[in-house]
């Protein structure tokens, strides 16, 4: 059975389809790539998946329970964790409370008015700190952070969560080339352990990290396949990696 | 006042009459609310000293005519420009540095309101003045089963010039054009070489000579003192939170329709509790649309 | 070195040193006007307090705080006017019979038993901030559109208290005649014993709010107020940490309410005023919301300086009092709290980048 499984997901507004029938299935474990040009719905799928948008029609389940009309925070609960595409951090906290915050034995409020000290949590926060590079900035507030550091920040956060499935939604927007590639090592580390399924449009890096990857277009499947399939997929080529009117952008 | 007459029955005329008050009802909070309407859908500002330019307009009225013995219905006109120049200074001053900021701003114009409220009544004084305004408008008709003041009428006709005058600009002409530009992306109109710091100023100058346009009317109606705008601004920002943020027919139907169950409430029970009532019916409405009535819930990221 | 402002056991000590500061005066002033007025000066702090609470960490900005404290306040008031009232010969307060009433209303009826309606002052307008919060929060009200709705809801709290003349005494507001008499002690306003009271309670919610910061339930109403997405997607429920916390600052306000008509003897209808509610935003901002002991001296400072001032300079206080929040708000947010913390930070050491944060 698959961990994560979507049936036939659609998203219209009026009479655009943003994701159009769309299938997938990711497997525990995997690391997978969804791909695509410039508005493919790669974004919305995972606002679909994590009920940031309602859903037109399909199914959605997270091993074997149906998900599909769950409120957020539930689906978080059930063990989804979410990367933003543009950085979301606590730009007023440090580094360590956005990681601590991030750690969610406990979610009901009046049972946290009683957590002070929790020593599971530090640990964790040091343990996630040393993996993404930010251990020695444990007490810097995240409004100082570079822009790097702020998207490892929220890496972080999502891999303190240990959640069943983190869903990245291009991790490595702005990074520099060094940072882009220490982010794939962070990555390649978590494989066979996590399941990610990640949104990328930097193809150094989808080499870098995917197992498999995924090609959607006009909010429909195209593709799927390794990474050398889908790099000789003649449909693919067509409307992504060569040239025409879509662009990859780096 | 006993509690065994507090449910009054229904009775043809005098619940017909309640309906026709709703509706002139609908349209004071529908003047007092447009220029907030506007401030808020293009700038995000919360004015929370739009009642004191209705104050304001109010006290230009008066001292136009105690001072200059203008015509009433020239000192509405005026009363606009004024208030509006007021608005323009004041943008340029305060406003405009607290951009992004909402909820800063929503104190520093009440910080503003207090300043202009004591400022008033420190230099005009806080006793009470009166606006007159021409014997025609104060006369009543009567009307089938309906009797209504003409000033009432007046005040009716002004709400929807000013409702269809606020339209056209936004939508049919070229300053309203940039201000849609600006609303709706303020960088990318910029690019495209749209001064959004002066379409701030002037949507600004716009929304503050409306509630002073409102003020030289409510003046007549009522007395003239400085803090009578405390008594519009409430009802005004609920005609907009349930019109929808940017909605100009929004803030038409959420006005007529908050007005006519403020009547019909108020004529089965009293005023009080049709305001209480009222009150918790929109933040229940709330409830159920965040967004308000016309506007889209927005998106981010 | 860090910045000293952050450090938590500065931070302790120095709540330590302003309470047992507060806790001295009495002992130090003579004039029982004056204990009077510095206790009235404790209850407004405590509603700073609260803003501080909900606006500060919370992120909510609610204008509608004097709700708590206006329906606490006539709680307490009717409670403590029932005190004065007999059972036999005088069982109705005389407004009620100027207003026509011929017997006592049920609404009125729990407040014989003055425990009970000191407990109704405090639960009721806190479950109402729980209702009004679950309603606005659901539905994730935010921003400018929560400080309206709890504007309006002020508002309409106003009209029924000022208009409900046979229930509230409308205009002229509930005096009771008697202190409060509390299991056979009588707590006369000018005491320092009523003082005490006021302190007591201050000190305790203050300390109990600053330890309930350090929770992970307030670093969770921080991140809320930062992000309420991001926090989310975290799996939190949002809108359960904001009614909590509104909620508490509801409590804290109601206690606010019942402690000040012990220390005035008296309510009426401009504790529900909207003008009074932002008032205490005021202070708050004054102080510096983000910090609980500022927010207080904020409330301290402008009280103080208002009294002082006196009543013939009212109006051209209240001048200045507008202007000082433009300015405080334009080139101030954090306060005066803010200002110290900058000065600390400056001595502490100059990398104004490390280590920051932390509930103050």
């Amino acid at each position: 059975m698959a961990l994560l499984e979507l049936k036939g997901v659609t998203k219209a507004y009026d009479q655009l389809k943003v994701v159009d029938n769309f299938d997938l299935k990711v497997h525990r474990g995997e690391l997978r790539c969804l791909l695509g040009p410039n508005g493919a719905g790669k974004t919305t799928t995972i606002d679909l998946i994590t009920g940031r948008q309602k859903i037109t029609g399909g199914v959605i389940s997270l091993e074997g329970s149906v998900i599909t009309h769950w409120p957020e925070h539930m689906r978080v609960r059930a063990g989804l964790s979410r990367k933003f595409q543009v950085p979301a951090v606590f730009k007023g906290l440090t580094v360590r409370q956005n990681l601590e915050a991030a750690f969610t034995r406990h979610t009901n409020p009046v049972r946290n008015m009683f957590v002070f000290r929790d020593r599971e949590a530090r640990e964790r926060v040091e343990e996630v700190a040393l993996r993404v590079n930010l251990a020695s900035r444990l007490g810097v507030r995240a409004d100082f952070l570079s822009h790097g550091e702020t998207q490892w920040l929220e890496i972080g956060m999502v891999l303190t969560q240990n959640p069943r499935i983190l869903l990245m939604d291009e991790p490595t927007a702005g990074m520099t080339v060094q940072e882009t590639h220490r982010t794939g090592e962070i990555f390649n580390t978590l494989k066979g352990t996590h399941t990610l399924l990640v949104v990328e449009h930097d193809m150094g890096f989808v080499r870098q990290i995917a197992d498999r990857v995924t090609v959607m277009h006009m909010g429909r499947f195209l593709a799927e396949g390794t990474i050398e399939e889908i790099e000789r997929n003649e449909d693919v080529k067509r409307v992504y990696l060569g040239g025409g009117k879509h662009h990859a952008h780096a | 006042m006993s509690v065994n007459h507090f449910w009054t029955a229904f009775a043809f005329e005098p619940f017909m009459n309640a309906l026709l008050i709703g509706l002139s009802m609908a349209s004071i909070w529908l003047i007092a609310a447009l220029g907030l309407a506007i401030v808020y859908g293009t700038m995000g500002v919360i004015n929370m000293a739009h009642g004191e330019f209705v104050m304001l307009g109010a006290y230009t009225t008066y001292l136009l005519q105690s001072a200059f013995g203008l015509p009433f219905l020239l000192c509405v006109p005026c009363a606009f420009l004024i208030v509006a120049a007021i608005g323009a200074i004041i943008e340029k001053l305060l406003i405009r540095h607290l951009y992004k900021r909402p909820l800063d701003t929503l104190l520093a114009t009440w910080g503003l309101s207090l300043v202009l409220v004591q400022g008033v009544r420190l230099m005009v004084g806080p006793e009470p003045k009166n606006v007159a305004s021409p014997a025609f408008l104060n006369a009543s008709m009567q009307f089938w089963v309906f009797e209504l003041s003409w000033f009432r009428v007046f005040i009716f006709g002004v709400t929807i010039a000013a409702f269809v005058v606020t339209w056209w600009l936004l939508q049919k002409t070229r300053v309203g054009l940039m201000v849609r530009a600006v609303t709706q992306n303020k960088e990318i109109a910029a690019a495209h070489g749209i001064d959004a710091g002066r379409v701030y100023t002037l949507t600004f100058a716009y929304g503050a000579g409306l509630a002073g346009l409102a003020g030289a009317m409510f003046g007549a109606i009522k007395n003239v003192f400085p803090d009578m705008g405390a008594g519009y601004i409430v009802e005004a920002f609920l005609v907009v939170v349930v019109g929808g943020v940017g909605s100009l027919a929004g803030s038409l139907v959420s006005a007529l329709g908050l007005g006519e169950i403020y009547s019909v409430f108020a004529y089965f029970t009293n005023g009080t509790f049709a305001k209480f009532w009222l009150f918790l019916l929109v933040v229940i409405f709330l409830r159920f649309r965040p967004q308000g009535l016309f506007s889209e819930a927005l998106a981010r990221r | 070195m860090s910045n000293p402002y952050h450090n938590p056991k500065a931070q302790w000590a120095a709540y330590l040193v302003f309470f047992t500061v507060l806790a001295c005066v009495p002992l130090m002033v003579e004039n029982t006007f004056t204990v009077n007025l510095l206790a009235r000066f404790l209850v407004l702090g405590m509603l700073a307090l609260s803003v501080s609470l909900v606006w500060g960490y919370g992120g909510i900005l609610s204008l509608g705080q004097g709700i708590a404290f206006g329906l606490a306040a006539y709680g307490m008031g009717m409670t403590m006017q029932m005190q004065a009232q007999d059972p036999e010969n005088m069982p109705i307060p005389s407004f009620m019979l100027t207003n026509e009433l011929t017997e006592l209303p049920a609404l009125w009826e729990p407040f014989w038993h003055a425990p009970t309606g000191i407990a109704l002052a405090l639960i009721v307008p806190t479950l109402f901030f729980a209702a009004l919060g679950t309603i606005m929060f659901q539905a994730r009200v935010a921003g400018v559109f929560v400080a309206i709705v709890t504007l309006a809801m002020l508002s309409a709290w106003y009209s029924m208290a000022f208009d409900m003349q046979p229930y509230t005494a409308g205009f002229n507001g509930i005096s009771p005649p008697n202190p409060l008499q509390l299991g056979g002690y009588s707590v006369d306003p000018y005491s320092a014993t009523a003082y005490w009271i006021a302190l007591a309670c201050l000190t305790a919610l203050t300390l109990g709010l600053k330890a309930l910061l350090h929770s992970k339930f307030g670093l969770i109403i921080q991140a809320v107020r930062e992000d309420p997405e991001r926090a989310r997607f975290l799996g939190y429920s949002v809108a359960a940490y904001q009614v909590s916390v509104f909620t508490l600052s509801g409590f804290v306000a109601a206690v606010a309410g019942v402690l000040w008509v012990m220390i005035v003897q008296y309510v009426s209808p401009t504790a529900l005023e909207v003008s009074f509610s932002v008032t205490m935003v005021i202070w708050a901002a004054v102080g510096g919301r983000m910090s609980l002991i500022g927010a207080i001296i904020g409330a301290f400072l402008v009280n103080g300086m208002q009294s002082f001032l006196g009543d013939e300079l009212l109006y051209g206080f209240l001048l200045v009092l507008g202007g000082l929040f433009i300015v405080i708000v334009r080139f101030l947010p954090n306060g005066l709290a803010g200002l110290l913390e900058s000065v600390l930070g400056r001595f502490g050491k100059r990398a104004a980048s490390s280590d920051a944060g932390g509930p103050v």
